[in-house]
């Protein structure tokens, strides 16, 4: 009702010229703003008739694909994996390394992709990858066995697979952070997967390490 | 007979001192992954949410619901008639008999059944419902009779986010004079249900599901479901407003499913019990959109003690509408009390004999479902009642389609960091049927005991199913969603073999095996050997991580009518 207001006021100054132009303005403002109210009914999602029993209600969607991803390739190991560009964006990039920082439903974790030479044992991949990680201290085994790794390995091929606690420290200050870390070999290369987050975002069902997964499965190893 | 010394046998060591129970379920913005609940306590329980606290002894005057499981006299000669009604050699194959002959050839008589009935009364144990196969009494009684008839104590806990249940301490024990008619107590706990969830991005919704698993050209042959009823069994209260809500998102046709409330109905309308729901009774929908969809809804364990699977199964086979019944919960086989499995496998029983196919899902945590409750736990187990040998186990996957939403190929579900997976793995309870065989199933890992899963279908909430809960469009996983699909694809195949002049499919996964086994002009299976399901690895022919694999369905259909038309 208050969109009224201003127009009947104006009434007095109908006979002017200035009167005209607002009034003219007004007419074709109201007549935009029933233009947009028209689209806006047509097109809402929600103010779709009713479907009928056995009959369908409108035209279906075309087919999205499953999951939309982007490529990445080691120029230095040959191995690639894809990763889903909108969750995952590349932090740091080497020939042999990919750092991606994902983020999910505002919660973050770094993943980080890790190629060295063949002949390190997965164990020893993993060893090397968590000493060499920045940020973090007090980083020790995680002994709590819910957090066990089980059937660790990288790109479907089994390997390794261990668990961390540590403190994540930031210029804000520290706070408990959770480091899990996956290796394979297949002879020609050995792969890492490491994931480091605050305990309080990341973990199993976190949605976080659902992520890491796809990531760390999708890796295709140079033949 | 096989069977049951392996029961009794893990039952014996494992001294029944733990249930966990999980349902699948489905978060808001989420996947479906299992739920716990910790069923019959004990002070080394330790689920994710952390332990149940003891609160004291249950009330005396309590009144609490349960279950009694009915001896079946005739139980040789059930064996027998399975066997044979799904043997294509028999004289008897596929002559289903119905809830009330299979009471009368295999239950107990009458007048024993009136004579427990009439003891149960006098010791203030009221029958409040039974069933024409006569496989269970559902009961009700004071925690104070319930103590001192079955010698043991009801306690009472409070488990995660407050929730009060009661649950058992020690072993029920039948009365002498109860042993002839009754064999086992179940249902004495009513363990909240909790739920867990996981996030996903991207889902495939109709059209890319019709596609990837080719149910186009079936469609295009007006095969839709159009005759078919597909029970989908609930402990949550399903959105109409969402189903509708899905449908026309997706140019579906509306469904109201039909009320079949079980025990009173559940009125659970917790975002995850109602999310399960949406989801199953929408993948069904989206894949089978003519079928008409039963759901067979009962109260959770929260709010009935009596085992609700049992009884939800028996209702489908008394009520013999549906011919095809889709679960997607379970429970950790491993700890699952042997009375309840037994009830449950009773019914389950029955449902076979009248030509229902029960599919369940096989579990969210790979090869070790109990995990799915207790994280410490690292047993390799399997999912109940998927490992049942009358069900058709729907194990999961990670689908890969082109971004036109062509098939371009599947793994098994392998999640090692989030702790999930497609269940998979030998049963405790079960011989392996003798139906389940063929390339790939006899194997490194067999030891004789149920295989599973026996099947699989997409999965991984990565790759997961458009779903719409709470209002929203959400994309969501797990083996929840894959036996729905399973559920409506088989509600295809049957209404496109009646088309071509057979008969009721009946329980198929013998069927499966043999056409799997067999070399098809039109390969019915996508056989799938990259990945593992924590622990399993997929091979080539059957595996434990996704069984023969996913289906092609149209291929399928057609290799149906080819088998059931030899």
């Amino acid at each position: 009702m208050s969109v009224f207001v201003g127009p009947r006021a104006s009434r007095g100054t109908t006979g002017s010229l200035g009167g005209k132009i607002v009034h003219a303005f007004l007419l074709v403002f109201l007549l935009l703003i029933g233009l947009s109210i028209v689209m806006i009914v047509l097109v809402a999602p929600g103010t779709t008739a009713p479907c009928s029993s056995g009959q369908p209600c409108g035209a279906p969607p075309s087919a999205p694909a499953v999951i939309r991803e982007t490529a990445w390739r080691s120029s230095q190991y040959g191995f690639s994996l894809d990763y889903p560009g909108s969750v995952g964006t590349v932090s740091q990039q080497a020939p042999g390394r990919l750092v991606l920082a994902t983020k999910l439903d505002g919660h973050s974790a770094t993943v980080a992709i890790q190629g060295l030479p063949p002949g390190t044992a997965p164990s020893q991949a993993i060893a090397e990858q968590v000493r060499g990680l920045k940020g973090l201290s007090q980083l020790a085994r995680d002994g709590n066995p819910a957090h066990q790794l089980l059937g660790a390995g990288v790109g479907y091929v089994s390997g390794a697979g261990r668990a961390y606690v540590a403190d994540l420290t930031s210029p804000q200050g520290s706070q408990p952070a959770s480091v899990v870390s996956e290796a394979a070999s297949n002879g020609h290369v050995t792969v890492t997967a490491t994931v480091v987050g605050a305990s309080s975002e990341s973990g199993p069902r976190s949605g976080l390490y659902a992520l890491a997964d796809l990531i760390i499965n999708s890796v295709q190893w140079p033949r | 007979m096989r069977r049951r010394a392996i029961s009794q046998a893990r039952h014996a060591s494992l001294g029944r001192s733990l249930r966990w129970r999980y349902v699948a379920v489905v978060g808001v913005l989420a996947v479906a992954v299992a739920v716990s609940c910790a069923r019959q306590l004990a002070p080394a329980a330790r689920g994710r949410s952390g332990a149940p606290t003891p609160v004291g002894s249950t009330n005396p005057r309590t009144t609490i619901e349960f279950s009694l499981v009915l001896r079946l006299p005739g139980q040789a000669r059930l064996t027998r008639f399975l066997d044979n009604v799904e043997d294509p050699a028999s004289p008897a194959y596929h002559h289903f008999i119905d809830a009330a002959a299979f009471g009368a050839q295999f239950g107990l008589t009458r007048p024993a059944l009136n004579r427990a009935t009439a003891r149960l009364a006098r010791d203030a144990v009221q029958v409040t419902g039974s069933y024409p196969q006569r496989t269970a009494l559902e009961v009700r009684a004071t925690a104070g009779t319930i103590d001192r008839l079955f010698g043991l104590r009801l306690n009472n806990y409070r488990g995660a986010g407050g929730r009060r249940f009661h649950a058992p301490i020690g072993k029920a024990i039948v009365p002498r004079d109860l042993r002839s008619a009754v064999v086992a107590v179940a249902g004495l706990n009513n363990t909240p249900i909790e739920s867990d969830a996981a996030k996903a991005i991207e889902g495939m919704g109709p059209a890319s599901a019709k596609m990837a698993y080719d149910i186009n050209p079936l469609a295009a042959r007006r095969i839709t479901g159009q005759g078919e009823k597909i029970a989908l069994v609930e402990f949550g209260a399903y959105q109409q407003s969402d189903l509708d809500g899905f449908d026309q998102q997706f140019g579906l046709p509306s469904v109201t499913p039909r009320d079949m409330a079980v025990d009173g109905g559940t009125s659970d309308a917790r975002a995850s019990a109602v999310a399960e729901a949406d989801l199953d009774l929408e993948v069904a929908h989206e894949i089978a959109p003519a079928a008409q969809l039963l759901d067979y809804n009962a109260p959770d364990a929260t709010a009935s003690g009596a085992d609700a699977f049992g009884a939800v199964v028996d209702q489908i086979a008394a009520d013999g509408q549906a011919s095809i019944a889709s679960v997607s919960w379970g429970t950790c086989e491993a700890a699952t009390p042997a009375a309840d499995i037994r009830r449950d496998e009773q019914a389950i029983e029955a449902a076979a004999a009248r030509g229902i196919t029960i599919l369940a899902a096989s579990g969210d945590a790979g090869a070790y479902t109990c995990q799915q409750d207790n994280g410490s736990d690292h047993r390799l187990s399997v999912s109940w009642p998927s490992s049942s040998p009358f069900v058709l186990s729907v194990g999961g996957t990670a689908l890969s389609t082109t971004t036109t939403g062509v098939y371009r190929g599947e793994t098994a579900w392998q999640d090692t960091l989030e702790q999930s997976g497609g269940g998979g793995g030998l049963s405790l309870d079960f011989a392996r049927p003798s139906w389940q065989a063929g390339p790939g199933v006899a194997n490194q890992f067999s030891d004789g005991r149920r295989q599973v899963p026996d099947v699989a279908a997409n999965a991984d909430p990565w790759s997961g199913w458009d779903a719409y809960t709470a209002g929203a469009l959400t994309v969501a996983g797990g083996t929840s969603a894959a036996a729905p699909f399973w559920a409506a694809s088989t509600a295809l195949i049957a209404q496109y073999a009646r088309q071509h002049g057979v008969r009721r499919l009946g329980f198929v996964d013998p069927m499966l095996y043999s056409i799997a086994a067999t070399p098809q002009r039109a390969p019915a299976f996508h056989d799938l050997t990259k990945g593992t399901n924590r622990y399993y690895p997929a091979t080539t022919g059957w595996d434990f991580a996704t069984g023969l694999g996913s289906p092609d369905v149209y291929d399928l259909a057609q290799d149906v009518v080819a088998y059931m038309k030899r």
